[in-house]
């Protein structure tokens, strides 16, 4: 079945010239079902490209080379009206929750302004009854929020609200990038929630990104690990977190603070990135790494299917089966069945 | 106030703050972002203070420099560094203490490094302040190198720009200028907010290793409890400018006694199991217009009709340990919350 | 509504916070610059501003408060009748480089491309000419100068810093997170422009309008006092040119060439606080410490 939103081989690279260009993206394809509606984790640092990847699912920017498929239509030759349909059906959650207001408006009209334009409403009555509902559906009171200005409100009601903005269009996708970084700690698990019942309640499949791998173990089925541009490992989220086989997962998962002061960071040393004596042709983490040998800084590896539901691209794990880039679905858990609605098909 | 318990040894205190109160002036009344904050820490103890935005955590940062810039004032307490207050002591004394004695590495550092002077000369440039004799240039460049040795930076960074270093090296070179005339007490607010996790580690066993090697004190700000739970000793908990409790890390992450401090650490997700996540409802007071009582009472699912009269104080339930909580010391634990309270948030 | 609740509503806006000490000041030295100009000329004579209506060179008296000058005109009917032409030219130049420089700014911040280097490039270059130069060559070939003219002569140089001043916002605040929410919506291009951008822009187009006018003002006195004004009708620029063409300085007739030049000190003094409270508006970071 054609999937919902597909990035295919993509490869981004910034900078014109010669000398100054940034590859973001190298080789990434995955893609996002139309059958069941998920929650995949994008997971990465800075630098990793899951910024660039979030951009590029959104039609913000364009590949460099690939493709960004919406229901198997190439997105960057479409009409105007394919277009409008690939933006009811994609929708966006940023980090900073003041940036995405417009400081002249009050916080309404970055609720009322969907409504009119993706025609859900006809009167301005309704268009108000949609707004206060979707504001209580999110756990604020319109009466504290609505005629409000941004700057009035705090971080975590401002996020609610784009998250109400969601419930409101009621996308097919949600690509949301770092949504609670910015977010107080007590905050965050009700946001998470929110985007938690969004793919509960109304089927709407969410693109979590983020450099957290805490949060993303929690509302994750599937995640997807980056490292400077390319999928370091994927699979279901226990199989990675629960037994990583790329030396750069288990880098990040050893390096995570958990609130745990009986299980401590170890002292082992991180080799940093600027202190790289050796040049790498091969695997972009060998200069870190410390089971780097030879083949490492010579060849890419590609990823391997190492079990059924993961995949990773280091030597380390090579004998299973190679995947090619399309095909990294397949070690994706699908959602559990009794949880799983089927989602409408596109009119 | 903290309650002495006159029983127990304690080893001198280097840093001892008592009723710290800083207050801003706004249009509409006073803030009480800081309001009678009490704590105390020894040499070579790792205190943590933790608290989400408007708790007041960074005002008490620059609050012990005596950096508060109006509209803030600091209204009323002691800053006890050595027994010697802070906050009465001459311009010109504590201008001497800071950064030979008392250390701030504040938010959002890495950033504010000078970008036309090379790291070498910005650690040099706090050096001269305190010690005006000419040195020579060798013994510097000398100095320079041990530094920058001891955070773990080459000898080459000396010579560079803030622009030509990572995001974890700026921080570390941040901790080699604030150590650099070894202090006793480190204040770090906030220091790896911008970093990523891997880098995030890096920089923090790195000032543990300073602080070790120093036998300082650290006072750790942020809002992350599990960088807490990695790093520090004792952990204060902040909510709306007072200390609601105080504990060692272990025994407050297992056996939280105030409510608050319990709902934040349910809010956690963590890495060992999948679980329902709650957030706390209700939002933070804002601090011109608090609740009567006990500030956290409207979000408490424990409240009752004393929480809305009367403010708590901290009270030491046991060694070590201080709530402020009506609950105590009637109880001697946290009881179940029940479900309903939760959701509904007990919002009046 | 009632005197009393306009004089409520008045206070309460000089009371919000954004209405800092330059506002108010600058405004209400314009407003007494604008009575002057408008309501003068009801009030006085205007007969008096003829050539030949009094004797020549009469010192300030009873008679004509601020005398005569050598063709015979009454200083105070001139003057006052000169206010407001100079005040339109002023209006009619920063009118047309905000117009100008809104349209150009926001199409080229906003689209970039060849269109943008275009502009910018054009700005650039018209930046560093000097202005006199060019407003000279092109007044003097003007042969019917009218108010109107003039203004527009001037708001030829008039264009360039709106333009830049609004391009630069432009480029910032389509970097910013509700732009992009914005096209999410699947609102086009020019609503984006107009809805989203637009409106954020208010304080900066107040501000370079003040900054126009004024620099407008400028250019025109300029010209008018080598001579290249209106002719006949009286500006303030030409009451200058006239005073320096029979000498009043070496004269010793100060009360010729001081009221315009009080009066075009108090409008510029006016311009000046107004442009710097409506700074204040548009960048509330300036000045005050959070």
């Amino acid at each position: 079945m054609t999937p919902l939103l597909e990035v295919r081989n993509v490869r981004k690279v910034f900078g014109g010239g010669k000398s100054d260009t940034t590859v973001a993206l190298e080789g990434v394809s995955f893609s996002v079902s139309s059958e069941h509606p998920s929650i995949t984790g994008i997971v990465g640092e800075s630098g990793s490209g899951k910024t660039t990847l979030a951009r590029l699912m959104l039609g913000i920017i364009g590949p460099t080379h690939g493709y960004l498929f919406h229901r198997g239509r190439d997105v960057a030759a479409m009409s105007r009206r394919e277009r409008r349909e690939f933006r009811l059906e994609v929708q966006p959650i940023f980090q900073d929750p003041f940036d995405v207001f417009n400081p002249f408006y009050h916080v309404d009209h970055a609720l009322a302004v969907p409504i009119r334009h993706f025609k859900l409403a006809d009167s301005r009555r309704e268009v108000q009854r949609m707004v206060a509902e979707a504001v209580e559906a999110v756990g604020l009171r319109p009466s504290e929020t609505l005629g409000r200005y941004p700057h009035q409100l705090s971080g975590g009601q401002c996020q609610r609200i784009m998250v109400a903005r969601a419930f409101l269009i009621q996308p097919r996708v949600i690509v949301a990038d770092e949504p609670v970084s910015m977010i107080d700690a007590s905050l965050r698990a009700t946001i998470l929630g929110s985007l938690q019942r969004l793919n509960r309640e109304l089927a709407i499949s969410v693109v979590y990104i983020t450099h957290d791998l805490m949060t993303a173990y929690q509302i994750c089925e599937n995640i997807i690990v980056f490292y400077r541009g390319s999928i370091v490992e994927a699979g279901s989220v226990e199989r990675v977190i629960r037994s990583p086989k790329h030396p750069y997962t288990q880098l990040l998962i050893s390096s995570t603070p958990l609130p745990d002061p009986k299980r401590r960071w170890g002292e082992d040393a991180i080799v940093e990135e600027e202190s790289t004596r050796r040049s790498t042709s091969g695997c972009k983490f060998a200069p870190r790494c410390p089971s780097a040998h030879e083949p490492c800084w010579t060849t890419v590896p590609s990823l391997c299917r190492t079990d059924a539901d993961r995949a990773a691209a280091c030597f380390l794990c090579s004998d299973g089966p190679v995947l090619e880039n399309e095909e990294i679905n397949q070690v994706f858990a699908p959602p559990q069945a009794e949880n799983a609605p089927t989602l409408p098909e596109a009119n | 106030m903290i309650p002495a318990n006159p029983t127990v040894e304690r080893a001198p205190d280097v840093l001892r703050v008592e009723d710290l109160k800083v207050y801003y002036e706004t249009s509409k009344g006073h803030a009480k972002a800081v309001d009678g904050v009490s704590f105390s820490l020894r040499p070579g103890e790792r205190l943590g203070l933790i608290g989400e935005s408007g708790s007041g955590k960074t005002t008490i940062a620059m609050a012990l420099m005596r950096l508060t810039h109006p509209p803030g004032r600091i209204v009323g307490g002691r800053v006890l560094l050595d027994g010697r207050d802070l906050l009465a002591m001459r311009e010109r004394e504590l201008r001497r203490a800071r950064l030979k004695e008392i250390a701030l590495v504040p938010q959002g550092a890495m950033n504010s490094l000078n970008p036309v002077m090379r790291i070498s000369d910005q650690i040099i440039d706090g050096v001269m302040a305190h010690e005006p004799d000419r040195h020579p240039r060798m013994e510097l460049e000398r100095r320079v190198a041990r530094l920058l040795e001891r955070v773990g930076l080459e000898s080459s960074v000396a010579g560079r720009y803030p622009h030509e270093l990572s995001g974890g090296m700026k921080q570390r070179a941040v901790l080699a200028i604030a150590t650099s005339l070894d202090p006793k007490v480190i204040i770090a607010d906030e220091p790896t907010s911008a970093l990523d996790v891997v880098v995030q580690r890096q920089v923090m066993l790195t000032l543990g290793r300073v602080q070790e090697g120093l036998g300082a004190a650290v006072v750790l700000v942020g809002h992350d409890m599990g960088l807490m739970a990695q790093f520090a000793d004792l952990v204060g908990v902040m909510y709306a400018g007072k200390l609601v409790e105080v504990g060692p890390v272990e025994q407050l992450l297992t056996e939280p006694r105030h409510p608050y401090t319990r709902l934040l650490i349910d809010s956690l997700p963590a890495l060992d199991e999948k679980r329902e996540l709650r957030g706390i409802p209700g939002l933070p007071p804002t601090l011109v217009d608090m609740p009567a009582g006990c500030a956290f009472n409207p979000r408490c699912p424990y409240q009752h009709l004393r929480c809305r009269t009367e403010t708590p104080e901290l009270w030491e339930v046991d060694p070590h340990r201080q709530v402020a909580c009506h609950l105590y010391p009637e109880h001697s634990a946290l009881p179940a919350i029940p479900d309903k309270q939760i959701r509904e948030g007990a919002i009046p | 509504m009632s005197i009393h609740g306009v004089l409520r509503e008045i206070s309460r806006v000089a009371h919000s916070p954004r209405m800092t000490r330059p506002l108010i000041a600058g405004s209400v030295l314009m407003l007494c610059v604008l009575m002057l100009s408008l309501i003068g000329p009801h009030l006085v004579n205007q007969q008096l501003a003829l050539v030949g209506a009094r004797a020549p060179d009469l010192a300030p008296s009873s008679a004509n408060w601020f005398g005569t000058d050598s063709l015979g005109r009454s200083v105070l009917a001139f003057v006052v009748d000169g206010t407001w032409p100079t005040l339109q030219i002023g209006l009619i130049a920063g009118g047309v480089g905000i117009g100008i420089g809104l349209l150009l700014g926001l199409l080229a911040g906003y689209f970039r491309g060849v269109f943008d280097a275009t502009v910018r490039v054009l700005a650039d270059s018209l930046l560093t000419i000097p202005q006199i130069a060019i407003l000279v060559i092109i007044a003097a070939n003007v042969q019917q100068m009218t108010v109107n003219l003039l203004g527009l002569v001037v708001a030829i140089l008039a264009w360039m810093v709106p333009t830049r001043t609004i391009r630069a916002q432009v480029l910032s605040m389509r970097e910013r997170g509700y732009v992009e929410v914005a096209r999410a919506n699947g609102q086009r291009e020019i609503e984006v422009l107009f809805r989203e951008v637009l409106p954020n822009l208010i304080p900066y187009i107040a501000a370079s309008f003040v900054g126009a006018v004024s620099a407008g003002i400028l250019a025109a006195i300029g010209l008018e006092a080598l001579g290249l004004g209106l002719s006949s009708a009286p500006t303030l620029g030409t009451a200058i040119y006239w005073a320096e063409k029979y000498s009043a300085v070496l004269g010793g007739e100060w009360w010729w060439w001081t009221p315009p030049i009080v009066i075009i000190a108090v409008i510029f003094l006016s311009l000046f606080l107004l442009s710097a409270g409506l700074d204040r508006l548009a960048n509330p970071r300036i000045g005050s410490r959070a």
